[in-house]
């Protein structure tokens, strides 16, 4: 059954993307990354997190090198001199920079900037991190400021900072958040995005769950998103950040604008605390919402920027769910994963997606799913394989779906 | 000038308080629902987090005093501090000794920030958006502008907000357990925010939110920023 349309057609006011920052296992800046996505190059290979007690090799898509900024320096950031930022503190907090960086206003005197990160794990991240590095946080419970408060401090942004989790839709939600924050005038402007880290106890639960592709003999053509022998997701890491503003503030300023986040929409499963729903009327009920959101029909889609990360049973029916909420459009909008080079970012997912809706629109050219030899016949879309594909692109549909059952997908439009 | 705003107030239907050793938790993952709450799935919290359970047994039971009403279209937004941390020590201490063969299934799924959220959604059925806010010591300010935001979303037809603490914060050994085991507690604040509400009992000012933060325990915390709302209001 298809899930009713929502009630509310409120286009809200789009957010101009004016500023991004990123740090991804395809390169650290946009052109970087848009290079790498055109050309259908992946990002996965084999990794050192050697873990003794597991007889494949291990496989990820990772990022190189994450700079030492004197922004994230221990007394910035509000921690003792020698207490430095942990890995996925750096990672985030590099991209945030970036962003303010490439925006070029940062927190002006009377502007109320905020900040919203999607990360789904920080605790568990940063108690695993002082485990491994012999501290016992765990342990003691001493609380500490999460990431986003201490990055605020050290950006000096005088808006609410906060971070936001819904699996792997966090960073989605994060946009979401801020999107509404800038439509209800609670901020000025909003660096909003997120990340995710690769670890050796997220790789084993991941791992232990069989969420993972077990294809060890060629990392490459592990992330197959759509085809019939996928068998799992790539695990990747990485952090996306943008600085959003009202539209009319940014064009009133002559500021650059990537593009625009138009609206967002947002459900739950409520079936199951793993598994996504094979019968996917909620997030289909996501993506009529966040086309509501945009104010825009389904034929008005140039793009979609599938989750897919290569599951049996998640690929299949977001396929469903994309025919559904897009009727008789969905027969010609071509459809793509990055996750097939990116590998799975994640808590970071949902804004790295966004960058290559981005890098869609700047290079007017569909991102391909590399690896798709051959398609399932449970997922019949119009599918992007192998290649680029040329083509005017000036809105684009991105999904992102999790663990308990979030659905997310947002809407972005070129400038 | 900044020309920044924030919604007034929050509308909230109600609000159910719930505390509980962490000694006695494991009872609570097994106890009978509450009479008139919409009923868990069998075994549905065996591997919650201590703060989901307690978390979801405080929405089950604002639920039941709210006879007749239909939570499918509602959303959650989760404000724990620290969940997770009890499961995450006992998974990091057997890693450390038997590699990552040893790592549970349920550690992501359950000792995530998403997963009380998820717990509450999955549990009592509810379709609306579901999200993790927070996670450390500021998480039920950041729950509160949070919900400022999202508490008008369309086809959302009320928002629970729901904020959770291990009380004290106890010492763990290498299992997961506390050192003080019979003195720990964990408190729960389920707040059922519903923007259409003909009757809101109370009202959130979005100027006290920010007091959260300097008041000593979750429940006070909350108590400190609920306003009765006014008769005619309410009526």
């Amino acid at each position: 059954m298809t899930a009713a349309a929502p009630s509310h057609r409120v286009a809200r006011c789009p957010a101009a993307i004016t500023g991004m920052g990123m740090l991804t296992p395809l390169g650290n800046d946009f052109t970087s990354v848009g290079d790498a996505l055109m050309a259908g190059r992946s990002g996965v290979r084999e990794i050192d997190l050697v873990d003794a007690s597991r007889p494949l090799r291990q496989f990820a898509a990772a990022v190189d090198v994450i700079p030492d900024l004197p922004e994230l320096q221990p007394r910035q950031l509000g921690r003792g001199a020698n207490v430095h930022a942990s890995r996925l503190e750096r990672l985030c907090g590099a991209a945030a920079v970036a962003a303010v960086n490439d925006c070029g206003v940062a927190a002006p005197a009377g502007r109320r900037v905020g900040l919203v990160l999607g990360i789904g794990a920080e605790q568990l991240k940063t108690w695993e991190a002082d485990f491994l590095a012999g501290g016992d946080a765990v342990f003691s419970g001493a609380r500490q400021p999460c990431i986003a408060a201490r990055l605020g401090q050290a950006l000096g942004l005088s808006g609410p900072c906060l971070t936001v989790a819904a699996a792997c839709a966090s960073s989605g939600y994060a946009l979401a958040v801020a999107h509404r924050w800038l439509s209800l005038g609670m901020v000025d402007a909003c660096l909003a995005g997120g990340g995710d880290i690769i670890s050796p106890l997220a790789l084993a639960a991941f791992y232990n769950l069989r969420a993972l592709s077990r294809r060890d003999d060629d990392p490459v053509k592990a992330s197959r998103p759509f085809d019939k022998a996928r068998d799992g997701f790539v695990m990747g890491e990485g952090a996306a950040v943008f600085m959003l503003e009202p539209e009319a503030a940014a064009r009133q300023r002559g500021a650059q604008m990537h593009g625009l986040l138009a609206g967002a929409g947002m459900s739950s499963d409520a079936s199951h605390m793993v598994a996504p729903c094979a019968e996917p009327a909620e997030a289909t009920r996501a993506i009529e919402s966040a086309l509501a959101d945009a104010g825009l029909r389904p034929d008005e889609i140039d793009y979609v920027n599938a989750h897919a990360a290569g599951t049996p049973v998640g690929d299949a029916a977001e396929a469903l769910a994309i025919r559904r909420a897009l009727g008789d459009a969905a027969e010609g909008v071509p459809v793509s994963s990055t996750k097939s080079m990116s590998g799975h970012l994640v808590s970071g997912a949902s804004a790295f997606e966004a960058v290559a809706c981005l890098a869609a629109f700047d290079r007017q050219a569909i991102p391909p799913t590399i690896n798709l030899d051959d398609p399932d016949e449970a997922c019949p879309l119009n599918h992007v394989a192998h290649q680029a594909r040329p083509a005017r692109v000036r809105t684009a549909l991105s999904n992102s779906f999790g663990f308990g059952g979030s659905n997310l997908c947002l809407v972005l439009k070129a400038a | 000038m900044s020309s920044v705003h924030q919604p007034c107030r929050l509308p909230v239907v109600a609000y159910e308080p719930l505390s509980v050793l962490l000694a006695e938790v494991d009872d609570l993952r097994t106890a009978a629902d509450p009479e008139g709450s919409p009923p868990l799935p069998k075994r549905f919290l065996r591997h919650a987090d201590e703060q989901s359970v307690v978390a979801v047994r405080a929405v089950q039971q604002a639920l039941a005093a709210l006879p007749g009403a239909d939570c499918s279209r509602h959303g959650v937004i989760a404000a724990p501090c620290q969940a997770g941390r009890i499961a995450s020590s006992r998974t990091l201490s057997q890693y450390a000794a038997g590699g990552g063969v040893t790592v549970s299934t349920h550690i992501v799924p359950q000792a995530s920030l998403h997963a009380l959220a998820a717990a509450v959604s999955v549990g009592l059925g509810m379709h609306g958006p579901s999200l993790g806010v927070g996670g450390g010591p500021q998480a039920l300010h950041e729950g509160l502008v949070t919900a400022a935001a999202l508490v008008d979303t369309p086809g959302v037809e009320g928002w629970w907000l729901v904020a959770s603490e291990l009380v004290g914060e106890p010492r763990l050994d290498g299992e997961g357990q506390a050192t003080n085991p019979g003195a720990a507690r964990v408190d729960a604040v389920a707040l059922l925010l519903a923007p259409s509400a003909a009757a809101p009992q109370w009202w959130i000012p979005m100027e006290h939110a920010a007091a959260t933060v300097s008041v000593d325990g979750l429940v006070a915390a909350v108590e400190h920023v609920l306003v009765a709302a006014p008769a005619r209001e309410a009526a």
